[in-house]
């Protein structure tokens, strides 16, 4: 999949390899996602911002 | 199997990681994860706590164990108390599923899979060339 940088530093909803919702909290984004009729379908990620190396983000 | 790497745009240009889909899975609750990073420089398989919230595993608080990143720092993880189910299902292949403990992080992080967990299941071959990663079960 291709993230945007927008979406850095931010949990996502992925339908399809495409970016559906996003939230700073997976507990509400989640929540959100439970109430669609295509939850089954989607997958979250948390897309870390900028480069890494070795260096886990909000550490 | 073959992965394509993910590919992350940020103001530096973009960047292409080792990533897979996996579903983890405790009791009857899943948690379906896009783009899981392959870490060959992590032990560990770790997940954010918020995560194992969702699914309803609990951390071992007893469990603690400091780890060190690159930065130079260190933070905290706890065990997952029972395994979870860690399933790769990647098409045209049979699902891979087995259970794992995990490690939990009190923080928003990308979940790292590592070699305890992931990677010591597998051969790991990277092409950086293609962007893909092709992962071959271990037989023995």
């Amino acid at each position: 999949m291709e993230f945007s940088q927008n979406l850095a530093g931010k949990w996502v909803a992925v339908k399809k390899e495409k970016a559906i919702d996003t939230g700073k909290s997976l507990k509400a984004l989640a929540k959100r996602v439970t109430k669609r009729s295509d939850h089954a379908q989607i997958r979250f990620s948390f897309v870390p911002k900028g480069g890494i190396a070795g260096i886990l983000y909000g550490i | 199997m073959e992965f394509e790497y993910a590919k992350f745009r940020t103001s530096d240009g973009p960047f292409y990681r080792p990533s897979i889909s996996v579903t983890f899975k405790y009791h009857s609750k899943l948690f379906a994860y896009q783009d899981a990073l392959v870490d060959t420089g992590s032990d560990f398989v770790l997940l954010p706590l918020s995560m194992g919230e969702l699914l309803g595993a609990e951390p071992d608080f007893d469990s603690a164990l400091e780890v060190n990143c690159a930065c130079g720092n260190h933070f905290k993880t706890y065990e997952s108390r029972y395994p979870l189910e860690l399933i790769v299902d990647h098409n045209g292949f049979l699902p891979r599923k087995w259970l794992t403990h995990v490690r939990f992080v009190p923080a928003d992080i990308t979940v790292l899979l590592g070699h305890r967990g992931f990677l010591d299941r597998f051969d790991a071959t990277f092409y950086s060339g293609r962007h893909v990663m092709e992962l071959r079960q271990k037989t023995h």
